[in-house]
């Protein structure tokens, strides 16, 4: 219903492309839309574990979106879950961002796909949480 | 994001998106016409008519006794807002990332 899907090709390789898409002084150069800035943040793509990022647009209004890097998987994929947080810092319905690509003739091509999580997803992902949280606690206390 | 929940609550039913679907392709109608061609009773159609007009996607005018409904601009705007914004977000993202890459790597298209 609410499925995203994009295509873009670059006349570079997949290696550097992989780069531009997971690397956070590159992310930092293009993340979001024209005249957004991002002045806190944690993008980094190139290993699992958690992200934010707050944008500022020229209003000076701010929007924080944060997420978990579920997968890293150089130079073809890496995948991101995706929350937009509102004023009260609240995070909203989680979605799910894949970044995949693939070697062109003339260089690369990146795929976009941004979906929303189904029930049973989301619910597996709160499971898998608990599951960390609960071994971390379980180190803890041995 | 309730709102938005609202919409898409009250849209999972073939009926209901089917009935806005009509009035937004034909304007304002009385609910006999939305009955009309559904095989469905004058109750049913209003009740779902209700669940349209709290979820904000449909707007009631009462003229006498009869009740015109028309599609409600606040409520599908929400619903564009939102989809709109996702690929918005990822266009505009691309094309500073094909900006950038130009810029770094010194290709020129």
């Amino acid at each position: 219903m609410t499925e995203l899907h994009m295509t873009r090709d670059f006349p570079i390789p997949a290696e550097r492309l992989f780069a531009w898409v997971s690397r956070p002084e590159n992310l930092l150069k293009w993340w979001g839309p024209e005249g957004m800035h991002v002045p806190e943040g944690d993008l980094d793509f190139t290993r699992t574990g958690p992200w934010y990022s707050v944008m500022v647009n020229g209003d000076g209004q701010r929007f924080k979106v944060s997420g978990h890097v579920t997968h890293v998987s150089p130079p073809t994929s890496l995948g991101f879950t995706w929350g937009w947080h509102d004023n009260n810092d609240r995070r909203g319905a989680e979605s799910h961002v894949t970044f995949a690509i693939a070697a062109t003739p003339t260089g690369s091509r990146l795929t976009l796909d941004h979906r929303d999580l189904d029930d049973s997803e989301q619910s597996e992902r709160h499971e898998q949480g608990w599951a960390s949280t609960l071994r971390k606690l379980a180190a803890l206390l041995d | 994001m309730t709102a938005l929940i609202k919409s898409f609550a009250a849209l999972s039913d073939e009926t209901r998106l089917s009935i806005l679907e009509q009035l937004m392709q034909q304007g304002e109608l009385p609910a006999g016409a939305l009955a009309q061609g559904r095989g469905i009773t004058a109750p049913a159609i209003s009740r779902h008519l209700k669940v349209l007009r709290e979820a904000g996607l449909v707007r009631q005018r009462a003229v006498g006794t009869k009740r015109y409904y028309s599609p409600n601009g606040d409520g599908l705007r929400l619903i564009a807002d939102w989809t709109i914004s996702r690929r918005t977000f990822w266009e505009t993202g691309l094309d500073r990332l094909e900006a950038a890459i130009q810029k770094d790597e010194g290709w020129l298209k």
